[in-house]
């Protein structure tokens, strides 16, 4: 185990603003709000954010983020990711999606493939963007020293502007079982499927499917790993190869990072909407004060604040365990264990809970049934953390019981025995 | 426009004009429970209905039809006028189960049928107007009181409601007024005005609830006579002229007003519930072994714990719909007065009980997987028309918990409701 890791600085793309720092990356998302808020109808219209926002994005250095310095990234951390995804959010929870579901993966790809593949997928010029799904929804088979990709992913968020896809897929070989593997795919192999929109909200967050029909990568484009659980145990060749930890850590936390900030954001953009409805409205009855000088009206705002800043905190601050979790186990101190992987996520659930709990407030405490109208913003935060909320991820009773098997099961191993 | 002469001419003979007089109920022998009963087989009828229903963007009238048919309007309406008056019970039992088929044609339904309550307290004249001569009444109640024009013998009016649930197939509206008054806040009033009368527009276009047709409806210079104006009973607490023996009639307005949303409510979620149930025994885990997700440990918990928050959400409504009737009780027989306290007791009450509906839609609607978010999902459509029904503004439970215990104190409320 290499107990240090060093940058190799030979051969290093330089990213388009090489002073640029994660403060002005974050910045530079609470600048972009007002142009977020206004495109949001025509976004959710469209299923994704305009060319127009892509650009300014790509020119913010999102897709970069985390993206390692070798190939043109920032390399920033992941609590500056979170930050900044919740930014985004703040503006437009499904551009947000749309972004962070794309924009984060350049992690994943320089965790879990090896140089040559990741030389190619951040090619040339360094910019790079991946749609992923993990569920195994095609096969792979041997083919002119390469992998036959066949099959239809769903819910490939941030699949209008990637580069590239990530996806689970089912290995075929003659005379094995079906083995589980992640596949790169380049977007010269698969089509976009029209199939993106007609949901209850995050309509903006580009989840169509991807086929691919005949699709061919070459053989490094494709690991033998389970997506959600990847072998972490002995480091990563891509944590080596970049000297940064941050690229050795377990993908459920990552994820659930992902999706957390942007639930965060959303919880922030229904409080900022929840104060100009109070602030323009007048309260029930006669003699009747503004809303946003009544008790009344003022509390949910105070508690959803309160739950808010609860979540962001729990937020960055398991971004930030991600990557002392990460660079212990790198630095052979502490294994990264798939229940700190679990432990982190049940975490980020809860915020993103919290979260929900916030915007439920808040629709419910603005909202008259004219305020529930199509086309109003509250409305659309509703629809957009109610879609959001129906994701698997999301599902803390459920991963519930999971995380305390795995916990219980670690400690007996440890103990070396099993409870009498 | 109508003037002064030609509403007198309205004023026809009715059967039911003299206290002697009363206009038959449809089916002499029906029962309670024959009604629920008819309630519960059209469930499934309903459901087939729902995207239609939501499309067309209103009550279908085939299903106006048949809930005319069933005697469902006829539920709470006064025997005298041709109705069956059914205890409040049986009423939010009949709303749910057809909210549970579908929420939108159980929201008219219940906002239109359960009016009968809240004409009471206007006129025996505008209430022997209303019935006519065959009984068919269906009225919703509008808020959002308009200014109107005091003029001789009546008040002239011109203006606008919005959410007019049931406004196509309704046969009157009950539209709130403010009459204006010296040196004194203006009075609050409700107006009897006929389908005539008014017209529609179509500015109902939401996330759910979606076949209410809880339109616009508009006046103009219309003249409507002193006996069709009552005092808006709901916020002020005063009962009108008692023309029913019955003391169900007789109460106070705003807890029955909650409880007519709530019993839609309870079966909105009560049908999301049953939707959950198909989905646990038909659909399997994503992930190997794939069992039916009705096989996992962590989905019947999911299952069983709503079903005890739906069980505890429908107990509490059913409680307070007794408890409104008992107070209306105790006020006429042993002249206990029915407070303003015991009203929003009421209130709250129901307030609290859809909370446990919310939350067991909740955890339903998390659960069932992302397909549920799709336009098209039935599932998805109970959990729209719920976020719909969680705005209405009797919802508002901070308020009414507040002003409850402001009066509770001997303080004045902050504001109706």
């Amino acid at each position: 185990m290499v107990s240090t890791l060093k940058k190799n600085m030979a051969g290093y793309m330089a990213p388009p603003e090489p002073g640029l720092t994660a403060e002005t990356l974050i910045a530079r998302a609470v600048a972009l709000r007002p142009a977020l808020l206004e495109g949001q109808a025509a976004a959710e219209e469209r299923g994704t954010y305009s060319p127009q926002m892509h650009k300014a994005f790509e020119e913010a250095g999102f897709y970069r983020t985390l993206q390692p310095q070798r190939y043109g990234g920032y390399e920033f951390d992941v609590p500056t990711f979170a930050r900044m995804v919740m930014e985004v959010a703040r503006g437009c929870p499904g551009s947000a999606w749309c972004l962070a579901l794309s924009a984060g993966h350049a992690l994943n790809v320089a965790q879990l493939f090896g140089e040559s593949a990741q030389t190619e997928a951040f090619g040339v010029d360094g910019h790079f963007a991946a749609a992923a799904r993990a569920i195994p929804s095609g096969t792979a088979t041997r083919a002119d020293g390469g992998w036959r990709l066949e099959g239809t992913w769903d819910y490939c968020s941030g699949v209008p502007y990637s580069t590239h896809v990530m996806v689970g897929v089912r290995i075929i070989e003659e005379g094995g079982a079906p083995q589980a593997a992640v596949a790169l795919v380049p977007r010269s192999e698969w089509k976009m499927l029209d199939n993106w929109g007609d949901f209850i909200g995050m309509r903006a967050s580009g989840s169509n499917s991807v086929e691919m029909h005949s699709a061919w990568i070459p053989e490094h484009f494709l690991v033998r790993e389970d997506f959600f659980a990847p072998n972490i145990s002995q480091g990563t060749e891509g944590a080596r190869l970049h000297g940064n930890p941050m690229y050795a850590g377990g993908t459920l936390g990552f994820f659930q990072t992902e999706i957390s900030s942007i639930m965060v954001g959303v919880g922030f953009a229904a409080l900022d909407e929840y104060e100009n409805i109070i602030r323009a409205r007048k309260a029930f009855g006669p003699n009747a004060v503004l809303q946003s000088e009544h008790p009344d009206y003022q509390r949910p705002y105070g508690i959803a604040l309160g739950k808010l800043e609860a979540a962001r905190h729990a937020v960055v601050g398991a971004a930030q365990e991600y990557m002392d979790l990460a660079r212990l186990s790198m630095e052979g101190k502490r294994t990264y264990l798939r229940s700190d992987d679990q432990r982190l996520q049940a975490g980020l659930q809860h915020a993103a809970q919290l979260s929900f709990e916030a915007v439920d407030m808040l629709y419910r405490a603005s909202a008259t049934s004219a305020a529930a109208k199509n086309g109003t913003r509250m409305q659309r935060y509703f629809r957009d953390i109610s879609m959001a909320r129906t994701n698997p991820g999301l599902q803390f009773e459920l991963k519930a019981a999971d995380l305390a098997r795995q916990l219980f099961a670690e400690r007996d191993q440890r103990q070396g025995s099993k409870q009498p | 426009m109508i003037d002064a002469e030609q509403a007198r001419d309205r004023q026809r003979s009715h059967p039911a004009s003299t206290a002697g007089g009363a206009i038959p109920a449809p089916e002499l022998n029906l029962t309670p429970q024959e009604m629920i009963r008819r309630a519960t087989a059209m469930r499934h009828t309903l459901r087939d209905r729902q995207a239609a229903t939501e499309a067309e963007g209103r009550l279908l009238a085939q299903t106006n039809e048949e809930f005319i048919n069933a005697g469902f309007y006829r539920v709470v309406q006064p025997r005298r006028f041709g109705g069956y008056e059914f205890d409040l019970t049986t009423y939010v039992r009949v709303m749910s189960e057809v909210a549970r088929g579908c929420p939108s044609s159980g929201w008219v339904l219940a906002l239109t049928s359960g009016h009968p309550i809240i004409l009471a307290d206007h006129s025996e004249q505008a209430q022997i107007e209303a019935y006519g001569n065959d009984g068919e009444y269906r009225c919703p109640s509008l808020g959002s009181p308009i200014p109107v024009q005091p003029v001789p013998g009546g008040y002239r009016v011109s203006g606008f409601w919005d959410f007019a649930s049931g406004c196509d197939i309704a046969t009157h509206i009950m539209a709130s007024g403010l009459i204006a008054q010296e040196g004194a806040a203006p009075k609050p009033v409700l107006m009897l005005i006929d389908r005539q009368d008014y017209s529609i527009v179509d500015n109902w276009n939401m996330l759910g609830m979606q076949g209410t047709g809880s339109r616009r409806v508009v006046v103009e210079n219309l003249f409507v006579p002193e006996h069709r104006v009552a005092p808006l009973a709901m916020w002020v607490g005063a009962a009108g002229d008692k023309v029913h023996p019955n003391p169900m009639y007789n109460g106070r307005k705003a807890g029955f007003f909650m409880i007519e949303g709530g019993a839609v409510l309870m079966g909105t979620a009560r049908g999301m519930l049953d939707l959950y149930d198909e989905l646990l025994r038909n659909k399997p885990m994503r992930f190997a072994p794939k069992t039916k997700l009705m096989e996992h440990h962590e989905f019947q918990h999911y299952f069983g714990v709503a079903q005890a928050l739906m069980d505890n959400a429908d107990a509490a409504l059913l409680k307070a719909a007794q408890d409104y009737m008992d107070a209306c009780t105790a006020q006429s027989e042993q002249g206990v007065e029915f407070s303003e306290e015991e009203d929003r007791r009421i209130f709250l009450m129901v307030q609290q009980a859809t909370r446990l509906a919310f939350e067991a839609a909740d955890r339903l609607f998390t659960t069932a997987g992302t397909q549920t978010g799709q336009s098209t999902s039935m599932f998805g459509r109970y959990y729209r028309d719920l976020a719909i029904q969680r705005t209405h503004f009797t919802q508002q439970m901070d308020r009414t918990a507040v002003n409850f215990a402001r009066i509770h104190f001997g303080f004045a409320p902050l504001s109706p409701f």
